[in-house]
């Protein structure tokens, strides 16, 4: 009986191991079989990656602006190589390198696996680089700029895994990078491929789908004019920053935007920092005088002065109870001035007479309306909204220094947009970059559209007037005559804003923007051109005035592009 | 019950080569996939034939000759496993290295040949001799008794451990303890035994090189969580593996078959792929599938139900088995009987475990299943004792009233 006894407990306990096991068993099978496939599945994945070209950004002529190009990578497995001097030899012969060099690196790699030898490889060399054991040829793509700094700001740049990391380049990312091919299939412990996965039924295959082409309204030959101009002055004068935007009047498309330093695109690793800024979209600054046109207007539009009413300039110093003391630029004397008189004699206190005339609430409103104080959406990342402060912060110094563009700042693509706007008749325009976007077959896949008439800013009466006899009258008689030009009626507006000190304490002695905006011709504007050149070095004793410094670079920019366009004599 | 047990020994053996030809022989496989182990299911219909002529051959003689001659099996046994070891020192052309261990003796010229294992034969002759030195009860019952049979378990396994092979050294003491209990030895000597082994471990860990103490580890490093906790800190991961613990050396090396095995397991799920279906059976991603790891093949193909079934065999062998050991009222008849379930019990549970994770990965086959001739042949002749165990009918005697 004892026996059995032992024998029974025996039997127990083995039985009890191997349902011990069985229990593991279903644990496994039952619970746990899903999670066990998935991760088993993803071990057994195979990828091929195919990567898209990236889209070409072009200008409105269809010259390449950004492009991607295929290149092809010599690389070496320093594991792989036994004696790393036959190799080197032999691939010496092949690339244009010192076997020693090539040597070096195979024999340096802290990467066992991979060390470039030969990048942007030809053809040749790398199918006799194949053929030597240790050695791989890896292709990629390689993203090139063509006309290096001419259009940097604009067109941007990419980082070393192809992202767009500024202008266009990473607006349009999405559509610049188009989609990765992905092909997924089981492979085997090798990485060889055996069939498409049996495992799970999630089908992560790809196709590949290369980026779309971007045609921007951009003209290189006027980028070009632009340039050229703004860096000549922007050297001669010892700027530190200049920006210049050449639009196109009656639709907002920007033909130029330069700001000076730029950077290569292709050597982006290079370039300094502050040099990447786009600086006319992302720098604001106080117009001065150039907003003096545009506040007019605003006053003439709400009849709160007329046309020829005599506006007496207090012989160069006005002051009052609550705004302070206001002198003019170069301490003349104005008595009694037109509206036009003023614009071309460009009165600080002229302006303050008028804005208080207009008062604070239509004065805001119509800034507003003419696009400040918000971005001008041209489809650049970075822009800013500039300061427009809110009319409840408005005292009695704001309403007589808001219209002579003090207490104010903009960016330079605002002023655009808003003398555009008086271009068109009042009518309101929105500045734009992009023209289409076209596929790889040459599809369009957006078109700009023109835009639908979005109403009168002014009326066209007010801003023909303001085009064709005040600002035309600055450039005959005025501050601007140096932007006059033989063949066209130029019209336009000088600025010199002396810069606020960076300490808040009022404003610096001898720090300035020069500005100029003109237009072309008068009778029918087709242009629009703004020139800013910031901190012109006054101790060149060369001059530091928008009539100056800027208004001749804006002639220059105005006749050469004109030109170009075959725009019709109109003097 | 004879019956029953050669039925299921018989259903073990053709599962074993139908898994093999599974994997050989996938379903929708070209011929230009990559089977190399395209022969192994031939030759294991071969191995069992060879098999079963030793099952015969073990019922010629009653199974008391055979204990009679048991210690001479044995020290030849020993000798043959001493041999293995001087082709450390002396090259002997016999003895092949295969994966830098010395367990086949080459019977044959260079081309043609067969292996033997002769540790595989060591297990049955062990508990042959054993069962027969166990036969009397002064053996056993003092505690300065047991150095004898500890000795005789010792010998073989200090020989085999220098082969070495873990698995078949794993295996000698259960069997030990199981015979031992069986036969009535003091269960308060068995424990001071184990309590001994246990206060010693520590030492043997440490003495252990770090593939070893990671292949044991390994059972505990398949938790994530364990996993993090030897990378984070230098002291855990060096008690586990001797050195600097990394994650992704133990997947590629000793945490691969067990990874392996274990999504093989899984993904059979509650019914399987279906024979000769499903991807790993298909593809080889688990090496050794037809031999150490054929119950993962199993599992993959037909489920729960077919993991079930299977062990379920199993425990009809041991049922039989101990039924048998029942039967007999001679000591050395109960003793091997008990001594071969054990063997087969263990064999099992080891061999099962390291395929679903439970116990660290060793070198022991499922036995009547695994591909291997030597392996296929001690079983068959083990299910042969038993038979020759259980032919010999109780002597009836009359229970007083």
């Amino acid at each position: 009986m004892k026996h059995l006894k032992i024998i029974i407990i025996l039997f127990a306990l083995l039985l009890a191991a191997l349902l011990t096991l069985m229990g593991r068993c279903f644990y496994l099978q039952f619970f746990k079989s899903s999670h066990y496939v998935q991760i088993c599945a993803r071990q057994q994945q195979g990828r091929i990656i195919h990567q898209p070209q990236r889209g070409v950004i072009l200008d409105c002529r269809a010259r390449v602006l950004a492009a991607s190009s295929r290149i092809q990578t010599i690389f070496a497995e320093p594991r792989t190589i036994k004696d790393p001097i036959e190799v080197s030899n032999k691939l010496a012969d092949i690339v244009d390198l010192p076997a020693h060099k090539i040597c070096k690196l195979i024999t340096e790699s802290r990467n066992p696996g991979f060390v470039k030898i030969k990048t942007n490889a030809e053809v040749e060399q790398c199918r006799a680089a194949r053929k030597i054991y240790g050695l791989g040829v890896q292709s990629g793509w390689k993203r090139y700029y063509p006309m290096a700094n001419l259009a940097s700001h604009v067109v941007g740049f990419t980082g070393l895994d192809g992202d767009g990391l500024d202008g266009i380049e990473l607006q349009y990312d999405k559509n610049l990078k188009g989609r990765t091919g992905k092909n997924v299939f089981l492979a085997d412990a090798a990485r060889r491929p055996i069939s498409d996965s049996p495992f799970g039924s999630n089908n992560e295959n790809y196709q590949l789908r290369d980026g779309v082409g971007i045609i921007l309204t951009l003209d290189a030959t006027v980028q070009q004019f632009a340039r050229a101009e703004l860096l000549k002055q922007y050297q001669d004068f010892g700027a530190e920053s200049a920006i210049a935007i050449v639009a196109s009047a009656k639709t907002g498309a920007i033909l130029a935007l330069v700001s000076l330093p730029d950077f290569e695109p292709n050597k982006v690793g290079l370039a300094q920092m502050d040099t990447l800024r786009n600086r006319a979209i992302s720098d604001e600054f106080e117009p001065g005088s150039l907003l003096k046109p545009i506040s007019a207007a605003i006053a003439i539009e709400a009849n709160a002065v007329s046309k020829d009413e005599k506006i007496f300039c207090e012989n160069g110093n006005y002051r009052g109870k609550g705004f302070g003391r206001i002198g003019e630029y170069g301490d003349h004397k104005f008595g009694d001035l037109g509206v036009r008189e003023i614009l071309i004699n460009s009165s600080n206190i002229g302006m303050a007479k008028i804005g208080q005339k207009l008062g604070k609430n239509k004065l805001y409103n119509g800034l507003e309306l003419f696009g400040f104080g918000k971005k001008t959406m041209l489809g650049l990342p970075g822009e800013v909204d500039g300061k427009l402060r809110p009319l409840k912060k408005w005292d009695g110094y704001s309403i007589t220094r808001v219209p002579f563009g003090q207490e104010i700042s903009v960016t330079a693509i605002q002023l655009v947009k808003a003398f555009c706007i008086l271009a068109n008749d009042g009518k309101s325009v929105r500045p734009f970059l992009i023209e289409a976007i076209v596929d790889n077959n040459g599809q369009i896949i957006m078109q700009k559209k023109s835009p639908s008439d979005v109403g009168f800013v002014v009326k066209p009466e007010v801003a023909n007037w303001l085009v064709r006899e005040a600002m035309a009258g600055v450039v005959n008689e005025g501050t601007g005559k140096k932007a006059q030009l033989k063949k066209w009626q130029v019209f336009g507006k000088t600025g010199t804003a002396q810069l606020a000190k960076s300490d808040g304490t009022g404003y610096s002695e001898n720090e300035y923007v020069a500005s100029f905006v003109a237009g072309a011709p008068a009778e029918n504007p087709q242009l629009i051109v703004l020139v800013s050149i910031f901190k012109p070095d006054v101790s060149l004793g060369k001059g530091y005035t928008g009539g100056t410094v800027a208004a001749p670079v804006a002639g220059k920019i105005l006749e050469k592009t004109l030109n170009y366009l075959e725009v019709e004599s109109s003097l | 019950m004879r019956l029953i047990l050669i039925i299921a020994t018989i259903a073990l053996i053709m599962v074993g080569i139908l898994s093999i030809y599974s994997v050989s022989n996938p379903a929708q496989s070209n011929s230009d996939e990559q089977i190399s182990d395209g022969g192994y299911w031939k030759k294991q219909v071969v191995f069992a034939i060879i098999g079963i002529a030793g099952f015969i051959a073990v019922n010629m003689v009653s199974y008391r000759r055979l204990g009679a001659v048991s210690y001479w099996i044995y020290a030849v046994l020993i000798v043959l496993l001493a041999v293995l070891l001087i082709d450390k020192y002396i090259n002997l052309p016999f003895v092949p290295v295969i994966n830098n261990t010395r367990r086949w003796l080459r019977i044959g010229t260079a081309t043609k040949f067969i292996q033997l294992q002769p540790s595989e034969l060591c297990k049955l002759v062990y508990i042959l001799a054993l069962a027969w030195y166990l036969r009397y009860r002064s053996n056993y019952r003092s505690f300065k008794s047991l150095i004898m049979p500890f000795l005789l378990t010792l010998l073989p396994m200090m020989l085999i451990l220098l082969e070495p092979d873990l698995g078949t050294v794993l295996l000698m003491m259960p069997i030990l303890f199981t015979m031992l209990f069986v036969a009535g030895a003091k269960v308060k000597h068995l424990l001071i035994i184990i309590l001994m082994a246990m206060l010693v471990s520590p030492l043997l860990w440490l003495q252990m090189k770090p593939y070893q103490r990671a292949r044991i580890s390994s059972v505990l490093l398949q938790s994530e969580w364990v996993r993090q906790k030897a990378q984070q800190s230098p002291a855990i991961g060096k008690i586990l593996v001797g050195k600097k613990f990394s994650t992704k050396q133990w997947k590629d090396n000793q945490g691969y078959h067990l990874i392996r095995s274990k999504f093989a397991v899984a993904s059979g799920g509650k019914t399987g792929y279906g024979f000769r279906n499903g991807p790993f059976i298909k593809y080889n991603f688990l090496p050794e599938r037809h031999n150490d790891f054929v119950f993962a093949t199993i599992a993959h193909q037909w489920g729960f139900y077919g993991c079930a079934g299977l062990l379920g065999l199993y425990a009809i062998i041991v049922g039989c088995g101990l039924k048998i050991a029942n039967n007999n009222t001679d000591p050395f008849a109960k003793l091997l009987a008990v001594g071969i379930v054990a063997m087969f019990t263990v064999e099992v549970i080891v061999n099962v475990s390291m395929t679903v994770g439970l116990m660290p990965i060793t070198g022991l086959t499922l036995p009547l299943v695994s591909y291997g001739g030597s392996s296929l042949l001690v079983s068959l002749a083990a299910i042969g004792l038993l038979n020759n165990v259980g032919r010999y009918r109780p002597f009836s005697v009359a229970k007083k009233v």
